[in-house]
């Protein structure tokens, strides 16, 4: 009530003000004003509602209809009109005596006034004196995706977005940039999704994103202080407009083909391998003839989304407001995704337009029944004439079950076992801007947010589920949540007087972030039909098997930061941070940490010598240093903690003793990345041609690493510390294109290029002496470490035996081999291949005809390797027998000696993938109802041309063992999609 | 002016909202400050030092070295090439144990893991402001558990690092074995007062005088190896003390000792106390039986088929020696006595536990190649789970030990003869349906070879043949070494503290 009675009481105010303000305007310019009409249309004559008509230098201005019309009046015949809308060109007109003008507006060839985010505020390109890339929705790669992440795969000099996981539905991208950065922090960029620091790439979808961001240097990232140092990932998402109500629907359906699966031998293949080559083997033959891949896949899953969009609303009050629907097949049969997703961002403006409001609110619903990798892995070891079912043994359920380790019939892990999750996700923020009234371009900025996700699991494998025979049944079911709140206040300012620019900024965070999980299992039922359901019913209880836990821990961050952007004429730049934040995971005595950095840049084009090259539209050469942290790794890792350390038998009883967890470390500190970054853009040709090459050198020092100590003094053998340095240095180039533009006809091409050298400087101080860590563990029946850490050597080095070929008696003949053991000694090992590659380039096209388009990209791999651990252990007869072996044997069958590692199995991971290619037509409708339909069809993982053996060179490079494709795995495949866009 | 008091609010919660307070809440661990509230707690940190002491007979422990690097125990590669393990089974076999070697520095991690983890104990129970009845025996057993690691330290590596106060972060440095041996003789004898001396349900497992007497015996009887001095007599001495406890008696079955029940053994003076659900550090089933054995003893995890019986050493039991029924092996039944086949497809290939097998079987042998232990008998009632975790409580010091090494002092001095007419000695030889030694028979090897079959896989091989000299022999698989007697300090420890390489200080 009170609200509603100071409302009424400022009206007369308003009013008067109002009157007062049109009054002295409409006075000045009656006397000259004209009256100017005409038509927008685009280069295909269609009329273009929504343009914006300005009149250049003022703010009035007025908005073409639906008809493409606009009228407006001038205030003299000197005055110039703008018209300008969202992906055409900016066109300004004189309007000298003429009464009636029509424009053509042409599609945009990317200029340098578009705006670029740059954490907590926004500048325009030819003002960033970073290294930022900017992606709008154009630039999107097109088809379907994960996650957002697949919308800038190969579209980024330096930033790698490989997908390890094949075609599995429910995984997401691995994103690295520039190298790696840390021993064992996290590795991925920040993303900051709608100004909500650490995002989840999940909760939206990927058809709203609107415009991604790259913060890729150390001077770009700093802002954002001890989350920098892998760079950030900025997503903004299709917000709220002013307008008439819109609704988008956006559909696609897909399908998967080709799925690519390790090549083993047929039955047929099997049977002649054993007969020919080991005959002695004989008694693994059975009658069967099994294609276990093809039993444990679907033919060909379906997949379907469904997106709706509804916007509009006025300059006071616009929302959008989306819902998302999504249902996923996996390709093994079993494993199902589907996604409900809803958002709304509204804005709404008070106090005179002082006040912008801006609400997000979002909810995300996903059901999951998730992959057991495994299976493809038994799939692809399994004897092929084993027959699938067999009654031999009433225990197995009617599954043919032969004993060996690790080794269970696939058919039976698929129908035996189920699991299914469910993940909940909601979270809202506010963003309140005021604009202070008397002090022009003065922003007081207010923003909070909280997010919640909760998940539940459960699992149930009965009793005919290979691995637990005999335990008549085991059920378990997982639950856990986390949140995260985000407080954020800053304020801005914005202002210009004769040649100078300046935007400053000062802001304060306050982010918590935590987690718990609970769990139990239990063993035993009497029947499998209640599954997971009454999971008390299981005798674990009484025999003590079962199990019950839980969990929970939380962690803080705080920081202060300041920025000023400064430009004089717009021609030299300036911009300079620093951030200070402090973090609840560090030791008591370094919570805190400073993290400055300084860019400058120089618009070469703006000076007299170059203004006159009439072929140069834009030259800037640009500097900067940045420092930033890292502090993605677990909490309470300073603390001195007590839990349980097993049970001691006490005065007749069986009691807890308790231990300390860790050797506590309360000089934990900042791991802090130093960057220098030297790039240059240029655009030439009037904008027909255009770049940006980065030069960049960034070093880690105080790396945490889990460091070896002795025992004692210290309890454990290993700290959680600060010590080495690591460095890359790489090179970056971009070049964008428009080689073909006419009236029809448009081929836009984006080339990237990234080269990044990676150096373990050290790790070893006078506290810590070990020089070199074992890493790159190889899963499976050989126990070895296949790379070591090693300074002046990269990270993802493999070291080992020197293969040198087959001996006569058919077994591997390696460089110092021991001639009792026919083994080579560790220390004897060298370096045999390198995991990162020496350069990655992406290639992307965008072609338009007339209503046509076509796009499709490519993306290379040069130079890295990758231990192939099918054949490490496959490839061979004397693993035959029990298990299938990999098809490549057959092509030297005089190879009869054992699986070993050596440099045999690490092959050349180059690749070339046509990741996507799709092909759209955008109907012209003449419809009061519909205003646009596009129609599109789209492959997805089209072909990989590699000299690699395995399966997928698109291995995880990320952590401290790059370069090894696992043995159990998920299948690639091609994905064909069609879909379809419509606008009412 | 509303707008601007508006401003000022909002402004002000800039003020408000910069709080700075980075404490963390831990909610599912205890601080150290809340942990250390009570005498109860105390008592279950000082529990810990009995944790330490589990993992005693893991498969890459200590107990493995000193037992695989002897002639009781051989681990074969198999003809498909499991168990080489890059050839660490091999060096140890070979007495040729390199510094990169991992059960050498598994077994290493175990008994410095095991001296830092008392010297935590120690330090968090001595400083602690709780004082109540029983404290110094607590401190007691700690210091003389703590004797133990460094007894099995100076046994396994000789010279080695010495550190017995945990607020001291320096690293430390490395003493001669001779300081080693005075530091665990004198801490045992300051210690031995506040220890018990009788055996109780409520001291069961635990350390008490039975242990320290025994331990004191061990360290007379092989100073002539570890200091260069000869005290057979003292050791004698300890054995009596051992003997005058009163607390302890041979049983009257050998295999009592080793039943999975077996906390009614009065033979038994120091064990590590076993639950099959509880703890998870001794799992035999796994270490020996082949996967076929599975039926025989109903389990459902698939053994490793690792550790067997040299067939030397199989050979140097008597057919009539019951303590021959250690070892499972000819033909296999099921758990209904039904015979087993090799596959199950294959009627006519047996499954028979073969004990007897060429040499040249190390590089290669078949999954029914070695006789099994099975002296600490395995579960079958089919409800062992997951792991293979034996309920048997395992068993680091009995009183037969004591018997002999009372004898084995008594004919180191001299006195073979009144040694055999120790009636427990005898009855060491009658309970296993063997004759009595008379002093004739009784030489030095005849003890060794006694004490070999006595003590089988018990963790006292390697000592016993250092002690009697025949460390260096060649048996199943290994040839005649000269090598140290001792393993080398792993690397990684070296590499975390480089002064362990040079001389002792």
């Amino acid at each position: 009530m009170k609200h509603n009675h100071r409302t009424t009481q400022r009206k007369p105010f308003l009013l008067f003000y109002c009157c007062l303000f049109s009054l002295f305007f409409t006075n000045t310019i009656f006397a000259q004003t004209s009256e100017v009409k005409g038509v927008v249309t685009d280069e295909q004559g269609n009329k273009m509602p929504g343009v914006n008509v300005m009149i250049a230098g003022t703010s009035n201005g007025v908005v073409t209809d639906i008809d493409g019309m606009y009228q407006i009046r001038v205030p003299n015949e000197n005055a110039r009109l703008k018209f300008s809308f969202i992906g055409y060109a900016i066109q300004e007109v004189a309007v000298n005596r003429q009464k009636v003008i029509n424009i053509t507006l042409t599609q945009d060839v990317k200029t340098m006034d578009e705006v670029v985010v740059i954490g907590y505020g926004k500048t325009t390109k030819k003002e960033v004196t970073g290294s930022i890339t900017s992606l709008k929705t154009e630039d999107f790669n097109q088809g379907t995706f994960t996650d957002p992440a697949g919308l800038m795969q190969g579209k980024v000099a330096g930033l790698s977005i490989v997908n390890p996981n094949g075609s599995d539905p429910q995984a997401g991208y691995e994103i690295i940039l520039r190298g790696t950065n840390t021993l064992e922090s996290g590795q991925g960029p920040l993303l900051v999704i709608d100004g909500v620091i650490g995002g989840d790439m999940k909760d939206i979808n990927f058809q709203e994103v609107e415009t991604i961001d790259i913060l890729k240097d150390g001077s770009a990232a700093a802002i954002y202080g001890s989350r920098g140092t892998n760079g950030v990932i900025i997503i903004t998402t299709k917000r709220a407009k002013k307008g008439k109500t819109t609704i988008e629907y956006q559909g696609l359906v897909t399908f998967q083909v080709a799925p690519r699966m390790v090549q083993n031998l047929t039955a047929g293949e099997f049977r002649d391998a054993i007969t020919k080559y080991a005959p002695s083997k004989s008694g693994s033959i059975y009658d069967g003839n099994t294609d276990w891949n093809k039993e444990v896949t679907r033919s060909n899953p379906f997949s379907q989304k469904h997106n709706l969009a509804i916007s509009g609303g006025t300059d006071q009050f616009s929302h959008r407001t989306i819902i998302n629907v999504e249902q996923d097949q996996g390709l093994l049969k079993n494993n199902n995704l589907s996604k409900i997703l809803a958002r709304t961002n509204i804005q709404q403006k008070g106090f005179e337009g002082y006040l912008t409001i801006n609400y997000n609110a979002f909810y995300s619903m996903r059901k999951y029944n998730p992959a057991d990798y495994d299976i493809f892995y038994q799939a692809f070891i399994h004897n092929p004439t084993e027959p699938i079912y067999s009654t031999a043994d009433p225990a197995t359920g009617g599954y043919n079950k032969v004993d060996g380790i690790q080794y269970y019939n696939p058919v039976a892990m698929l129908k035996e076992g189920s699991k299914s999750g469910e993940t909940n996700d909601f979270g809202g923020n506010i963003r309140a801007t005021l604009d202070i009234p008397g002090v022009k371009g003065l922003k007081f900025d207010n923003f909070y947010s909280y997010e919640k996700s909760r998940y539940e699991s459960d699992q149930y494998l009965t009793r005919y589920y290979p691995s637990i025979i005999g335990t008549n049944g085991e059920a378990s079911i997982q639950n856990g949540g986390s949140y995260k709140l985000q407080y954020e206040s800053t304020l801005s300012y914005s202002g210009s007087w004769n040649r100078h620019t300046i935007q400053a900024l000062a802001g304060y965070t306050y982010e918590e972030n935590g987690d718990n999980s609970s769990g139990m299992t239990n063993t035993g039922y009497d029947t499998d039909i209640l599954g997971a359901n009454n999971i008390g019913l299981g005798t674990g209880l009484s025999t003590g098997t079962a199990t019950m836990n839980s969990f929970r821990e939380m962690s803080k961050l705080i920081s202060f930061f300041g920025r000023a952007l400064y430009n004089y004429d717009e021609k030299y730049l300036l911009s300079a941070s620093l951030r200070r934040e402090g973090s609840s995971r560090f030791g008591s005595n370094n919570k805190w940490g400073w993290f400055p950095a300084v860019s400058l840049g120089w618009r070469m084009n703006k000076e007299e010598f170059i203004k006159n090259i009439d072929w140069i539209s834009d030259l800037k050469l640009r500097a900067g240093y940045g420092a930033t942290g890292n502090q993605d790794f677990g909490n309470y890792n300073s603390l001195e903690l007590f839990n349980v350390a097993g049970k001691f038998y006490y005065n007749g009883q069986w009691i807890n003793s308790y231990k300390p967890t860790q050797n506590p470390n309360p000089d934990l500190r900042w791991e802090k990345k130093e960057e220098v970054n030297l790039g240059v853009d240029f655009s030439f040709l009037k904008n027909r041609v255009g770049g940006t090459v980065d030069l960049y050198s960034r070093k880690s020092t105080d790396l945490l690493y889990i460091y070896n100590v002795s025992v004692p003094p210290f309890v454990y053998n290993t700290i959680f510390t600060n010590v080495g340095i690591i460095s890359n240095k790489g090179i970056e180039i971009t070049l964008t294109g428009v080689p073909v533009l006419t009236k029809n006809f448009k081929w836009t091409t984006t080339l990237t290029f990234s080269k990044n050298s990676n150096i373990l400087d050290k790790f070893t101080n006078a506290d810590f002496t070990n020089g070199s860590y074992q890493v790159g563990w190889l899963y499976g029946d050989i126990t070895v470490n296949t790379q070591r850490l090693q300074p002046g050597k990269s990270i993802g080095t493999f070291y080992g035996p020197v293969w040198l070929g087959t001996d006569a008696t058919g077994h591997d003949k390696f460089k110092n081999q021991d001639s009792i053991t026919g083994a080579v000694d560790q220390t004897k090992w060298e370096v045999i291949g390198h995991a990162y590659p020496d350069f990655v380039l992406g290639w992307s096209n965008i072609f338009t005809y007339k209503q046509w388009d076509l796009g499709f990209s490519l993306r290379a791999s040069v130079g890295g390797n990758i231990i192939n651990t099918y054949r490490v252990y496959y490839e061979n007869f004397t693993i035959m027998g029990l298990k299938n072996i990999v098809k490549s044997q057959l092509d030297h069958p005089n190879f009869i000696g054992d699986a070993a590692y050596s440099s045999k199995y690490v092959e050349d991971g180059s690749y070339l993938k046509l990741d996507n290619i799709s092909m759209g037509y955008n109907i012209s409708i003449k419809s009061k109802y519909i205003s646009k339909i596009r129609v599109y069809g789209a492959a997805q993982d089209v072909f990989c041309l590699t000299k690699y053996k395995g399966l997928n060179p698109e291995v995880s490079l990320s952590g401290l063992s790059p370069g090894i494709e696992n043995l159990t795995y998920y299948p690639v495949t091609t994905g064909l999609t069609v879909g379809v866009n419509v606008t009412f | 002016m509303k707008i601007i008091i508006f401003t000022v609010l909002l402004l002000s919660t800039l003020f408000i909202g910069s709080c700075t307070d980075l404490t963390e809440t831990v909610y599912s661990d205890l601080s150290v400050d809340q942990f250390f509230t009570s005498e109860q707690n105390l008592l279950l940190n000082a529990g810990r030092a009995y944790t330490l002491l589990q993992p005693y007979p893991e498969e890459q422990k200590l107990w493995a070295l000193v037992t695989v690097s002897s002639d009781e125990c051989v681990i074969c590669t198999l003809a498909d090439g499991s168990w080489y393990d890059g050839g660490r089974d091999d060096e140890m076999k070979k007495h040729n144990v390199t510094t990169s070697n991992k059960i050498n520095r598994l077994a290493w991690e175990y008994v410095f893991g095991g001296i830092a983890g008392c010297n935590e104990v120690l330090y968090e129970t001595e400083s602690s402001k709780f004082n109540f009845a029983g404290k110094d025996k607590i401190v007691g057993e700690i210091k003389v558990l703590r004797a133990l690691f460094y007894y099995w330290g100076m046994d396994t590596w000789g010279d080695i690092p010495f550190s017995t106060d945990f607020t001291s972060k320096t690293l430390p440095v490395k003493k001669s074995r001779a300081f080693i041996y005075n530091f665990v003789e004198k801490e045992i004898k300051d210690n031995l007062s506040l220890l018990d001396s009788t055996v109780a349900g409520t001291n069961y497992g635990r350390v008490t005088k039975g242990l320290a007497y025994t331990l004191l015996a061990k360290l007379y009887l092989n100073a002539n190896v570890w200091i260069n001095t000869p005290r057979w007599a003292e050791a004698e001495q300890m054995c009596d003390k051992v003997i005058a406890l009163g607390q302890y008696k041979l049983e009257d079955n050998y295999f009592n000792n080793f039943a999975i029940k077996n906390e009614t053994s009065k033979e038994n003076i120091f064990v590590i106390v076993n639950n099959s659900l509880l703890t998870h550090s001794f799992y035999w089933y796994d270490l020996t039986l082949s996967p076929l054995s599975k039926k025989t003893f109903a389990t459902k995890e698939t053994p490793w088929d690792g550790y067997i019986c040299p067939p030397d050493f199989f050979n140097s039991y008597s057919n009539n020696d019951l303590r021959k029924k250690s070892w499972l092996y000819g033909q296999q039944y099921d758990i209904n006595g039904n015979k087993l086949f090799e596959i199950a497809k294959k009627d006519t290939n047996w499954f028979v536990y073969n004990p007897i097998f060429p040499e040249s079987a190390y590089k290669g042998r078949n999954k029914w190649d070695g006789a099994r232990m099975i002296k600490y008998p395995f579960q079958t009632d089919g409800l062992i789970m997951g792991t293979l975790d034996m309920d048997n409580d395992f068993v680091l010091f009995r009183y037969a030990d004591v018997v002999m090494m009372k004898v084995e002092s008594m004919m180191q001095q001299g006195k073979t003869t009144e040694a055999t007419q120790l009636a427990d000695f005898q009855k060491i030889r009658t309970r296993a349906g063997m004759p009595p030694y008379t002093a004739d028979q009784l030489t030095m090897d005849e003890l060794l070879a006694e004490r070999g079959r006595e003590f089988v896989w018990e963790g006292h091989r390697r000592q016993d043949l250092i002690r009697f000299g025949k460390w260096n022999n060649a048996w199943y698989a290994k040839p005649v070494t000269t090598t140290d007697q001792v393993f080398p300090i792993p690397q990684t420890v070296l590499d975390t503290n480089p002064g362990l390489a040079g001389p002792p200080q």
